[in-house]
């Protein structure tokens, strides 16, 4: 991941914001799961392509266990640190568990498109 | 960071106090020479290291030419041989250390070998005192002058939130380390072995079945036989202990077949810590293992 060309550092890493995609909608919603639906959005010729050959035209996601607690801690104001931190409370986990635990997860949500990061640049003097 | 130095730390040539902050996040499971990383949300704090050396060396000139090496990597601090007047030279203990006007702290030790060998092991310590601080913080000279050998007949292992107590044949042979999932396994010259797990989320770990199913799933996944099994009570936690057994590895009982009967497992769920353990050990027949309480002595405060 980049910002204007640079590199994220750790620190930016940690300041970063989880904001979950708003498009996304709650379709069902019961113990322990979740299902999202997301609108597929096609582009150029794909659009005409997909018309053509009545592609579906959104997408479902079923969210359980860990992969659900961590969703449902962001809250589009937590930053990824506060959200470790939150975890590690949850479970008695140290800060670098309760991060590797969660990396995997959130990585997944936001290559599903459920989730973005939006990131302010910390600077390497900042950091360290 | 938390300067209390209320975490135990033991590894191979090392028993230490550390803050309770600190992580693992690389370690060399060798004894003869490695390192091992702690750090925090801030970063790499220390890097504690052992290499073998044939004797004593000039421990000052080794401290000078670390951080003359060290200020040349950094790219930040330039350090010359004119600048070493003012290094602060120390002697903590059996321990001395080296510290410029900012930068890493470096302190080094001189370990004879017990095992009788010739020369002995360097052991050394490159801590970070922080941004901005220039004298040798507190914490930093307790966690120095608190350093023990471990180098007893008996030795302590304690990393990960596994506490071995283990005898001096005993190496470790294998140790991984997921994110809440941490196993050890010792190995003796004997063949025998102890196996030493930790997991953290265990409603995660294991999710529909209780520790008497989820023992033997365990060692049936290591290829050993459960014999039998009891739930009980092990330090007070809810807990199983098993035996069992698997087919000898080891000379004429690989050749012949014959199996090792001798195991002994725990498990046990720690629910103050909200972690699951479990303890194994098995070995050749006529080879005396350690016992539970030998191998897994609690801290004593």
């Amino acid at each position: 991941m980049k910002v204007k060309g640079q590199k994220l550092n750790f620190a930016t890493h940690l300041h970063a914001v989880p904001v979950r995609n708003r498009a996304a909608t709650e379709v069902e919603s019961s113990d322990g799961r979740l299902v999202l639906e997301l609108a597929l959005e096609y582009k150029k010729t794909a659009k005409h392509v997909a018309k053509a050959l009545k592609a579906r035209e959104s997408k479902k996601f079923e969210l359980e266990g860990l992969g659900l607690e961590i969703f449902q801690l962001i809250d589009d104001k937590r930053t990824f640190e506060q959200l470790i931190d939150a975890f590690a409370d949850e479970h008695s986990l140290l800060f670098f568990e309760s991060r590797a635990l969660i990396m995997p997860y959130l990585k997944t949500l936001v290559e599903r498109g459920l989730v973005v990061l939006a990131v302010k640049n910390v600077p390497d003097e900042e950091a360290e | 960071m938390n300067t209390e130095l209320s975490q135990e730390f033991a590894w191979h040539h090392l028993i230490c106090r550390i803050p309770s902050d600190w992580e693992v996040t690389a370690y060399s499971i060798e004894s003869r020479v490695g390192r091992v990383e702690f750090s925090t949300r801030m970063g790499v704090m220390a890097v504690f290291s052992w290499e073998p050396v044939k004797r004593e060396p000039d421990r000052e000139s080794t401290l000078k030419a670390f951080l003359r090496k060290l200020s040349t990597e950094d790219g930040k601090t330039k350090f010359t041989r004119r600048d070493e007047p003012a290094i602060e030279i120390r002697e903590q203990g059996a321990w001395m250390l080296a510290a410029g006007k900012s930068g890493p702290v470096q302190a080094m030790r001189y370990q004879p070998d017990t095992e009788g060998k010739r020369g002995g092991f360097l052991l050394s310590w490159t801590l970070e005192r922080g941004a901005g601080v220039s004298e040798l913080p507190r914490w930093m000279l307790a966690l120095i002058s608190g350093c023990e050998a471990n180098e007893a007949d008996v030795r302590l292992y304690s990393i990960h939130g596994i506490r071995a107590h283990l005898g001096k044949k005993y190496a470790v042979e294998a140790m991984h380390v997921h994110p809440a999932n941490v196993m050890i396994h010792f190995e003796a010259s004997d063949q025998s072995r102890i196996v030493y797990r930790r997991w953290g989320l265990p409603f995660e770990v294991l999710g529909a079945r209780d520790m008497k199913q989820f023992l033997p799933w365990l060692l049936q996944g290591a290829g050993m036989r459960v014999d039998h099994i009891d739930m009980k009570n092990i330090r007070s936690f809810p807990g199983a202990e098993a035996a069992f057994s698997m087919r000898g590895v080891y000379r004429m009982d690989k050749l012949l077949g014959r199996r090792w009967t001798n195991g002994r497992a725990y498990i046990w769920h720690n629910t103050d810590e909200k972690r699951l353990y479990t303890f194994e050990a098995i070995g050749p027949r006529n080879v005396k293992l350690p016992s539970f309480s030998e191998a897994c002595q609690e801290v004593v405060e």
